[in-house]
């Protein structure tokens, strides 16, 4: 074997042990827009799409010609089709953004087949793939690439399982400086290490800082990491603190900060739940067939649940409006009506009055008559609960008042 | 009020200067001063970087927008950056690179024909303005002269590969984006007074004495070798790292020394990108921070916040 260099996937930033401005609670972490903006923690995301059509020299059923799908661009009503060439593939390089049509294909009756990005993907196309498979099928592959560069949301890791959430992008001038004019990439908050019993990445940190001035490599893994001792010594003859802490200048205002900080390089990995897969944002969209409620997956553009321990929190704070809004107006608002001579749902039929006419509209069954019938506002969930129930032969009484 | 003026008059004094690095002292004014420079150094002070890519041919193995990144930050003499215009703020033009006031083109056209990979660096754009070009300056720390320097490397091409684009380049700030930003480090830090005990300090031994001097992990003190006597070698190697103080502690004699940052007085080192010199970089914070003041001072508003500033209302209008 060749020695190769061997590519991380992972950067040693600079890491500072200490709070920012309260950005860096929980778990998150503060990072230096100057540093991500110079390329650091930049990944590149490639995605790729697939569409089959039915290769028409194959041998073996012949369909009927109207039904046969090819690719090609087609004036699709589902998506733009502005980036896409007349092969209905798009050329390299174009710019496709969400909703946009990624690979055209239409049946020759017109019928539109086309794939389209869902909603919040988006990318440059990367290379077009067109072949075909021992089934007889022509394939062809889309390959969408996406540079990302960190932004608020995503997720980070130490190699001691410290990870974090993104929590604000600070500019360079605003963090501490030492005297050397160092400014840390990332700022973790200390809270992260007592309970986690994580001194590795403290071990790290400090051997690491050692090593970056000229020292030879060594592992850090806590149990082959050379002596607190050999660290430390080698710390101080380099000119820092014994333990790794700094002098440093707040930023903002460039008082001398009252405590020493704990700074060095850590090794950091991006990890791939991102902030922009993850965005979740409805107002009005699919609902249920079924139940005529808000669909749930994100996937279908769907909403958030608003569940029961939320209801009761908007119990506990009298917001009955708010309450009524959020689960009927928002949600499954219907309509049905009530014979209040009997009690007993009044459906809408249609029946025929005397003239030989038909007409269509609520008629109670058990009355016989469309005296006394009212509409009232239920959420369509309750609606089909009592339609359910009436189909096993119970029948629900409703009490009806005006207000 | 009438009479007190808070006015002071910061001194300088320059220790070295060359072209990328300035160490300065700046005396008889404080923290926020001081920090008000390091921060415009950094983040207002303008140079020019490359803004707008547009690619012609690309068949590297870099993407088109890794290639735009690399040329970004690449430094380009900014001389004449204080004098351009902002895009967003050129009437005359909708900085398309064709105005002379905020847009400069460059131009890049490479293609590997033979076996040898090919090396496409910042000294193969072509600038359309001779005043603005990437920084080249020799570079003395790998010892090779100005032929053998080659420029920064934006992306290697094989056999048959090839790379032409357009980019245009604007000005802007390190606010912005980083690569506006013409400082590689702008630090400075408050300058120690240290006082030696002698009294004290003569009644450790000599070994003591070696193991104190040696407790700090920067070169402060020293044992004068006649004398035997431990003397202030560098005061300014002091990081305030405490490590003497807690030695001196530790041996059972505190006030061994005593150390003072000076409010005062602060000691500067600056190093620029290459974009404009250390000195210019100084002196344009000075100027840009003087704009800003006087958009304070100037604005309409001062008059009528006369009350919400106090006396400062009046000392911002020059009382």
């Amino acid at each position: 074997m060749l020695p190769r260099p061997e590519f991380f996937n992972g950067q040693c930033a600079i890491v500072a042990v200490n709070v920012h401005l309260g950005y860096n609670q929980e778990d998150s972490l503060v990072m230096n827009r100057a540093s991500l903006e110079r390329g650091m923690f930049r990944t590149e995301h490639v995605r790729s799409y697939k569409a089959e059509v039915e290769n028409p020299e194959a041998p073996g059923k012949k369909q009927k010609i109207d039904d046969l799908v090819s690719f090609g661009k087609t004036q699709s009503k589902i998506g733009r089709v502005d980036s896409l060439e007349d092969d209905g593939f798009p050329y390299v390089g174009a710019n496709l953004q969400t909703g946009d049509i990624v690979i055209g294909k239409h049946a020759a009756s017109g019928v539109d087949h086309s794939i389209k990005l869902k909603h919040t993907e988006r990318g440059m196309v990367q290379k077009v793939v067109l072949s075909s498979n021992d089934e007889g099928k022509n394939f062809a592959v889309v390959s969408l690439r996406q540079v990302r560069s960190p932004c608020l949301g995503d997720k980070f890791s130490s190699m001691h399982g410290q990870k974090g959430v993104l929590g604000f992008l600070e500019s360079q001038e605003n963090f501490p400086f030492t005297k050397q004019g160092i400014v840390p990439d990332i700022v973790i908050n200390p809270h992260a290490f007592p309970s986690r019993q994580t001194p590795g990445q403290l071990l790290e940190a400090a051997l690491g800082k050692g090593i970056a001035l000229g020292g030879a490599l060594k592992y850090a893994t806590p149990f082959s990491t050379p002596s607190v001792e050999d660290i430390t010594a080698q710390l101080h003859r380099l000119g820092f603190s014994r333990w790794g802490d700094e002098r440093v200048y707040d930023g903002r205002t460039g008082e001398k900060v009252h405590s020493l900080i704990f700074m060095g390089p850590t090794f950091y990995q991006r990890l791939t739940h991102m902030s922009e897969d993850k965005v979740k944002f409805r107002n009005t969209g699919p609902v249920h067939p079924l139940t005529r409620q808000p669909v749930a997956d994100r996937k279908r553009f769907g909403g958030i649940k608003f569940g029961e321990m939320e209801r009761d929190c908007l119990i506990a704070h009298g917001a009955a409006a708010n309450l009524h809004e959020r689960l009927f107006t928002l949600s499954d608002s219907s309509q049905m009506h009530i014979c209040r001579k009997c009690n007993n749902v009044a459906n809408v039929i249609q029946r025929a009055v005397l003239g030989g006419r038909k007409i269509r509209g609520p008629y109670c069954r058990f009355c016989e008559s469309v005296e006394d019938v009212v509409r009232v506002n239920v959420p369509y969930g309750a609606k089909l609960l009592c339609q359910e129930l009436f189909s096993m032969g119970i029948s629900l009484k409703f009490d009806t008042e005006l207000c | 009020m009438e009479g007190v003026s808070y006015q002071r008059f910061p001194k300088i004094k320059i220790r070295t200067v060359r072209d990328d690095f300035m160490k300065f002292e700046l005396r008889e004014t404080d923290a926020s001063i001081a920090n008000a420079l390091r921060r415009v150094m950094i983040a207002e002070v303008p140079t020019i970087a490359i803004d707008l890519v547009e690619i012609e041919v690309n068949s590297s193995v870099l993407n088109d927008e890794f290639i735009a990144h690399r040329l970004g930050l690449i430094p380009l003499t900014s001389e004449r950056a204080m004098a351009m215009r902002f895009s967003r703020d050129c009437d005359a033009c909708d900085g398309d690179g064709q105005c002379e006031y905020c847009s400069v083109e460059f131009h890049l056209r490479a293609k590997c024909i033979n076996d040898q990979t090919l090396d496409v660096t910042s000294k193969d754009l072509y600038s359309s303005d001779h005043t603005v070009v990437p920084v080249d300056f020799p570079d003395s720390s790998t010892g090779l002269d100005n032929a053998d320097n080659r420029g920064i490397i934006i992306v290697k091409l094989r056999r048959g590969q090839e790379l032409g684009l357009r980019a245009i380049a604007r000005k802007g700030i390190g606010k912005d984006h980083a690569k506006w930003s013409p400082a590689a480090t702008v630090t400075f830090m408050y300058e120690p007074e240290i006082y030696i005990n002698e009294e004290l300090m003569e009644t450790l031994t000599l070994e003591e004495k070696k193991e104190f001097v040696e407790s700090s992990p920067t070169k402060v003190f020293d044992i004068n070798a006649n004398t035997q006597q431990v003397y202030i070698y560098d005061a300014e190697a002091y990081t305030y790292d405490d490590e003497v103080l807690k030695k001196a502690e530790a041996m059972g004699k505190p006030g061994l020394v005593e150390i003072h940052a000076k409010e005062d007085s602060f000691i500067f080192t600056v190093e620029t990108t290459g974009a404009i010199k250390a000195s210019q970089l100084f002196l344009n914070a000075i100027e840009i921070l003087k704009q800003k003041l006087d958009a304070v001072r100037l604005s309409a508003d001062t008059v009528e916040a006369d009350e919400q500033f106090g006396e400062l209302g009046a000392h911002m209008r020059g009382g």
